[in-house]
Parts: structure tokens; C-alpha cells; sequence
């Protein structure tokens, strides 16, 4: 069966503290299991005030991103191993423990029309459409922020640039055949100019967010 | 505290309440739309990515579809929706593009039979695929939502629906992030909070969201709940390792042309195997088990090798390592390595609870039976299923039945009655008595207990002795959850979430486990060892559920109105 292992996970309690501090908890593991079945452990066996965030334990909802040992994991599909360091994503507001929030970059996403804005209503449905792969690829996005947590640049505190999610969400409309914003004009509004030079955010599901999003907004930029 | 008003309050973010939302919008009202997680990331994101649409270039596609539905629900549907149901078919496709999602095309971008699939149940190909599966439809979610003026109240947790008498006036909430109550007065409620499968947890694939919040919230204010006992289990789940149990890793169709379904003796336990409902394929592995003919994980096998030797099988393992569905794919080799990933090796399966097809009653336009100002919509909903949902139908379900919702609570807005002081004390006060509560149990301990209980006594094979420990274990867990042990923390307390997620749970799984006793046939996604038949002469009926009094039930049978398609005699 499993044998014991350690892990360390960086808590934060706004209701007593203003600091994190590492906890280590003892678990029981084997060589399959994950991350998440590690929080679980914990939450139920020692400490039920332990807060993460975890949906479809599939990869699919992008709840469970968290950091391990400094970089973005699903916790749901990330296998555990001993002396692994576990805190939230970087670069957001942590509202307790591994949980941060989300809504004040859907706020701040709100001031570009985040969805399909239309010049004119189809004449007949359903449309004739071929999207490019690029849309269908980028609208795969599980918006679980670790893109976010990976960047250099991105601080949720300062509105003068937008980090990689907010490039892919306008990507998506970019590539949308149906919008009709300038999302090329938008994302320089964001700042997308201080990305050149650097290909650092990484998305954790696997879209490659430099080859299909930030270089070819940066050279439609360079062109105009 | 936090009070808000509007017109309408939709209480759930998945597909059934954005629709429902966004429809009442466009009409002018104004909506507040309350979820437990962010709007969009709940089940409906983590959809297989099927939707029915209806095969065009067919004739009498609307009497198929409409009997594929029956036959597959074995007569238990309520047969005046499913009708109204297939004639909206191709709404959902309009109303899911309109929000900016996608669905899939032939080469030409078109939407023509040739993108059309079938899927298991179903007669004649008429499923379309989302390309970008259900991530793809969350974001839909949240852009339709960012478009309209619509209030969000993300990561608010609804506790109590406002009442008085028989009518709805709003909800009581809390935002467990700001860690303060929402008390939010309005003309309409909503309930679309989908189903319960974690009830089922770890036996399940829904998201942790999906307790059942709504069946609970319902029944407190005086609806009825319909055939508790239909749940649906997906036929293909992982059975191991403890994270994955319960992820679904295929449907019946996904067995492909030349894949077996085998016990682990090696017999091919249901030959046809793709070709079947996903009761018939579930309820087949759950009898082999019981057998003793299972895994030593309690599943019996899906060896789909040959099919990389068929035309059909090699393009469905084509569409598994490279195609739609490679993110199964990676998680089976996650889970049992890199052989059972190339189809080389057999997977060991076990059926997922999945779908509720029991729920709230409701008519056409959502409105819910005898509580007023009260609408429902999507999963949380009863009776259209029957005792098996085809796949792909509840995708466009929860959107023809939103938008539908919608329109009638703003067409049937009234007046709106304010709450007085005293009333919206004695909700809050309940909250609040529930910080720091210093009581024996753990919520977290009390919620594992009855899903296990769920899993074991009212899971797939049901027996009435399992049933009646079912009950027992259920009346005590609700005793010991009088004293819970929560934290006095405001800001995201999951003691909190938990204890009201159970408090939740509890009269919803009551009701399964009640209906499911007295439903003394097996039928749909219903299995009875103990009577192992369908039974048309004596169980043509619907199992009827309401509250009577504070603690007690009242079930009622009520014979199916078969107004369409009789089962042959």
C-alpha cells in the first residue's frame, strides 16, 4: 500500500493574519496519487479549514491550479511526492490559502467587450462558419490562470497590463469570424508591446499561447 | 450584510441558468444571477462536448426523436415535454452560437448531416460536436453574461429561499469570499443548480459544486420531486486510483464497432456493446460484479483492441489518440499506463453516477408546481428522462428550457413584496449560528459518511435490505448533523460550505433513497436485484415526493399520461 511522505503547503488566513506561513502535513501516498488526493487527505484527516479549490478532477474546469515547488500544476492530474512545496499561483490575490480571486480580472476584462460583438446579425441560422483552428484551440482555454502566475510582468494590482489571459481571451475574439472589434487595438491598450522579447507564460493545458497569441498580435503591431 | 433587489434571481451559472438570465434580460428585466463557483465553471464546462441537434435532411425526424427519447426514458417521461422538447430541438444550437459559443460543421462550414454523430439511444445520427468541447461552452457562459447587463454574485452560496406561504420573494445567501450574508428580495426565483451527483463522490464524474442544492431548496418551499430513484450512471468510469475513481473515460457508443465488454473471466458480457443505452451497459457491469465476476477493483473489462483492426474502430481510435477525444486518452494512461493507452491492454470500468433524471416538477415554461414566483430549469428538473437520458439531449435541454424560463418569469413579473425586517433577521440569524458552532462532527466527516452510504445502500444495485440501511444511516447522519464542529472564520470557511452542502444533501438523498424503495421493478437506470423486471402492469407510474411538515414525506404514485407512444403490449 502507501507509505508516508511529507508535504508543505503555504497557508494564508485573512481572518487572523496578514502573512502566509508553511504548514507540513504527513500523508499517505503511493506512486500514483495526485496532489489532490493529498489536499483531501489532509482536509479530511487533520485540518477542514485547509481552503482549495478543485472542480471536475479531470483537467477540465481549471479550478485546481496551483504551485508546486514554484510552478503551475493541475493539482487533479499532478502526481504527489515527498518534500513538495504546494502554495497558490502567483501574482493574484490569495483570499485564503491556495483560493485567490477571479473576479477583479473579470472586472477588469469587462472594459473590453469580452465576447462576440457582431457589425451585423446573420441572415440565416445556423451560419456558415469556418472558424480557424487557432479559435477552436484557443477556446479550449480552462481560464484556470496559471498562464497568470507564470508571467513576469503580470500583477493584478496595476491595470496597465492585462498578463497572458487577458491576450487569450481577445485572441479568441480576434480569431472569432463573427466579431468585429479591433482586438489588435485592445491588446496594445493592455500592453502587450513589454511581451516582446519574452515567452515566458506557459499554459498548463497545453495551448501555445506565444506561437498563436502573443506573436502574432506583436507582429500585427510591428507591421502597422 | 448585503441586500440586493431585482426582477428575476437565477440560482445557478451553469448553461440552464445563463439562459434563463440572459433571456429575461434582453427582455428588460433586471437579473441577478447567483452561483457557487464563477459563473460557467461548473458542469456544464465539464460537458463531453455532444449536443443534439436533429437530423435535417430527414422526414420524420421529430416522431424518431421523440420515440427514441421514450423508448430509451422506458416510458417513464413525461411525454408533453419531450414533444415540446424535440420541436425547439434546433433553438439550442441558435441560442448557444448566439452567446458565442460553437458547435461543429461539415468541410464546408456548414451545419448538415454530415457533421452529425449518433450517439447510443438514438435511431439516427442527430448529435453535433463542440470543437473545443466544454471548456469552449464555459467561456460561451461567461461571454453571454459580460454582454448583458447582468449582476453576478460569484462564490455566493444560496442557504434558504425566502417565503411566504407558497410564494418565492427571494434568497438568502452567503459570499464566501467577502464572507458576508446576501439577502437578495425579488419578483422571480430561479432555480437552475443542475443535479447531485456528488452525493455520489468519489462514484461520480460531476463537479464538487453539484450537491443537489436545488432539489433541497425546492422541496423546503413546498415543490414536488419526480422518480428520485432515476440516476444515471456513464457506463465507463476509472476504477482506480483513489483521485480518478469515477472519471468517465467513454460512452457505450465509444466501445467502437468491434470492442467486448468482458467479466474477468474473459466472457463478452453484452455483445453490441456501442450500440446500446447507457442503462443497458451500466446496469450489464453492475449485475456482472455482483455476480462476483468482476476486477479485483470491482470492474469488469472493456478490451477495445480489435477495433484498430476495423475501418470503423481504427477512425474512433484515430478520434481517442489524436482527435476530439485525446484528453481521455491521457488521463487513461495517467491512471493505467501507457498499454491500456495504445488499447493494447483492457481498461477496468465501473459505472459513474452521472445525470439526475428525477427533480423538481415543473411545466413547460419552468414554472414549479405549487410554489409561486418559483421557476425551474436544466437538471435540477424532472420527468423528461424518464429512466434513461440519451446522451447529448441535456445540452440542449438546459438551453430551450432556460431561454423558456426566462421568458415567462418576465412576462409573468409582478409586483414585488418586500421583506420586512424581522423575516430577513430570522434567515440571517440562522447563518450566523452556524459559525463557531462547537458540536461533535466535523461537517467534512458527516458529508464522506452519507456519500458513502449513498454509494453502498442506494447506489447502482438496490436491494429493499440495503434501501431500509440506506434510510437508517440517513436519518442518523442527519441527528449528528444537529452538532457540527465549524470554525467562527467569515472569509471562504469550508467548514461553512460544507455544513450547508449537507444540510443540503440530506431531504435530497431521503427522497432517492424513499423513492427508490418503493419503485418495486427495475427500470431505466433503477436496478432492484430483489426484482430484477420491468414491471408495465403494476409500475407504469411516477414516483411523487413532497415534504409534509417540517421532517416527514409524502410519496404518491402517479400513473405516466401516455399521450404520444405506448410501450407494446
Amino acid at each position: 500500500m502507501g507509505q508516508d511522505i511529507f508535504i508543505k503547503i503555504l497557508r494564508y488566513n485573512p481572518n487572523n493574519s496578514q502573512i502566509g506561513h508553511n504548514e507540513t502535513f504527513r500523508i499517505e501516498a503511493n506512486n500514483n496519487s495526485t496532489i489532490l488526493e493529498g489536499l483531501l487527505q489532509v482536509y479530511e484527516k487533520y485540518d477542514s479549514t485547509l481552503a482549495f479549490s478543485y472542480g471536475c478532477r479531470v483537467k477540465n474546469c481549471g479550478l485546481c491550479a496551483v504551485n508546486v515547488d514554484g510552478k503551475p500544476h493541475y493539482a487533479c492530474v499532478t502526481r504527489i511526492r515527498d518534500g513538495m512545496q504546494i502554495s497558490p499561483l502567483e501574482n493574484l490575490p490569495v483570499i485564503k490559502d491556495l483560493v485567490f480571486e477571479r473576479r477583479i480580472f473579470s472586472k477588469y476584462l469587462e472594459n473590453f467587450k469580452p465576447y462576440v460583438v457582431r457589425e451585423r446579425e446573420p441572415e440565416a441560422l445556423p451560419e456558415i462558419i469556418n472558424q480557424p483552428d487557432e479559435h477552436t484551440q484557443l477556446m479550449s482555454c480552462r481560464e484556470c490562470f496559471a498562464c497568470m502566475s507564470s508571467c513576469p510582468k503580470y500583477d493584478y494590482r496595476q491595470d496597465h497590463f492585462g498578463g497572458p489571459l487577458a491576450f487569450v481571451k481577445l485572441a479568441q475574439l480576434h480569431y472569432d469570424v463573427r466579431d468585429s472589434i479591433d482586438r489588435v487595438k485592445q491588446v496594445k491598450g493592455m500592453g502587450i508591446l513589454n511581451c516582446s522579447g519574452c515567452s515566458r507564460c506557459t499554459c498548463i493545458s497545453g495551448i501555445p499561447i506565444n506561437k498563436i497569441v502573443i506573436k502574432p498580435f506583436l507582429d500585427l503591431l510591428t507591421a502597422m | 450584510m448585503i441586500l440586493k433587489t431585482c426582477d428575476l434571481l437565477c440560482i445557478g451559472g451553469g448553461g440552464a441558468g445563463v439562459a434563463a438570465a440572459v433571456t429575461a434580460s434582453q427582455k428588460g428585466a433586471n437579473v441577478i444571477i447567483a452561483s457557487k463557483e464563477p459563473i460557467g465553471y461548473g458542469n456544464t464546462r465539464i460537458v463531453g462536448g455532444v449536443m443534439a441537434y436533429g437530423d435535417i435532411d430527414r422526414e420524420n425526424e421529430g416522431e424518431d426523436f421523440l420515440r427514441d427519447m421514450i423508448v430509451g426514458g422506458e416510458f417513464l417521461n413525461n411525454q408533453a415535454l419531450c414533444k415540446m422538447l424535440v420541436q425547439e430541438s434546433r433553438q439550442a444550437t441558435m441560442i448557444l452560437e448566439g452567446f458565442g459559443g460553437m458547435l461543429g460543421r461539415d468541410d464546408e462550414g456548414k451545419v448538415t448531416s454530415k457533421a452529425l454523430m449518433k450517439m447510443g439511444g438514438h435511431t439516427y445520427p442527430r448529435t453535433l460536436l463542440l470543437p473545443s468541447t466544454g471548456p469552449g461552452l464555459g467561456q460561451a457562459l461567461r461571454y453571454a453574461i459580460a454582454g448583458e447587463n447582468i449582476e453576478t454574485l460569484e462564490m455566493t452560496i444560496v442557504t434558504d429561499l425566502i417565503q411566504d406561504g407558497n410564494k418565492v420573494f427571494g434568497a438568502v445567501g452567503y459570499d464566501l469570499t467577502r464572507g458576508e450574508i446576501v439577502v437578495i428580495n425579488c419578483r422571480k426565483t430561479l432555480l437552475a443548480t443542475g443535479g447531485g451527483g456528488w452525493i455520489y463522490f468519489p462514484h461520480t464524474d460531476v463537479s464538487r459544486s453539484v450537491t443537489g442544492d436545488g432539489f433541497t431548496l425546492a422541496l423546503n418551499a413546498g415543490a414536488e420531486l419526480i422518480d428520485m430513484e432515476q440516476i444515471q450512471y456513464i457506463p465507463f468510469s476509472l476504477t482506480h486510483p483513489p483521485g480518478l475513481v469515477g472519471i468517465v473515460v467513454g460512452e457505450p457508443f465509444s466501445a467502437g464497432p468491434a470492442g467486448i465488454l468482458k467479466n474477468i473471466k474473459g466472457e463478452d458480457i453484452l455483445p453490441g456493446v456501442s450500440l446500446k443505452t447507457r442503462a443497458e451497459v451500466a446496469n450489464a457491469i453492475i449485475l456482472e460484479t455482483e455476480k462476483g465476476n468482476g476486477t479485483k477493483h470491482g470492474g469488469c473489462l472493456l478490451d477495445l483492441k480489435e477495433n484498430k483492426n476495423h475501418p470503423g474502430g481504427k477512425i474512433l481510435y484515430d478520434q481517442f489518440t489524436k482527435g476530439l477525444f485525446k484528453n481521455v486518452t491521457d488521463i487513461v494512461r495517467f491512471a493505467y499506463g501507457p498499454k491500456a493507452a495504445s488499447w493494447d491492454e483492457p481498461w477496468d470500468v465501473y459505472p459513474s453516477a452521472h445525470y439526475f433524471m428525477g427533480g423538481i416538477v415543473a411545466d413547460e415554461w419552468g414554472r414549479v408546481k405549487g410554489v409561486e414566483n418559483l421557476f425551474a430549469c436544466g437538471e435540477v428538473c424532472g420527468g423528461i428522462h424518464g429512466g434513461n437520458r440519451l446522451g447529448s439531449v441535456s445540452l440542449m435541454e438546459i438551453f430551450i428550457f432556460g431561454k423558456r424560463a426566462g421568458e415567462c418569469a418576465v412576462f409573468e413579473m409582478d409586483n414585488i413584496r418586500k421583506l420586512d425586517q424581522d423575516l430577513i433577521n430570522s434567515y440571517a440569524d440562522k447563518i450566523m449560528g452556524m459559525f463557531g458552532g462547537k458540536g461533535k462532527h466535523r461537517p467534512i466527516e458527516l458529508k464522506r459518511k452519507l456519500q458513502s452510504a449513498m454509494w453502498e445502500f442506494v447506489g447502482p444495485a438496490r436491494t429493499e435490505e440495503k434501501l431500509e440501511k440506506g434510510l437508517n444511516a440517513l436519518f442518523s447522519i442527519k441527528d449528528e448533523a444537529r452538532e457540527l464542529n465549524i470554525s467562527s472564520d467569515k472569509i471562504y470557511n469550508t467548514e461553512f460550505i460544507d455544513a450547508v452542502e449537507l444540510e443540503l444533501m440530506i431531504p435530497v438523498s431521503i427522497c432517492i433513497a424513499k423513492s427508490a424503495y418503493q419503485r418495486k421493478e427495475s427500470r431505466g437506470s433503477h436496478v432492484r436485484l430483489d426484482y430484477p423486471q420491468r414491471d408495465d402492469k403494476n409500475w407504469l407510474k411516477n414516483i411523487v415526493i413532497k415534504k409534509d411538515g417540517r421532517d416527514g414525506f409524502v410519496v404518491e404514485f402517479r400513473p405516466v399520461k401516455l399521450t404520444e407512444l405506448q410501450p407494446p403490449s
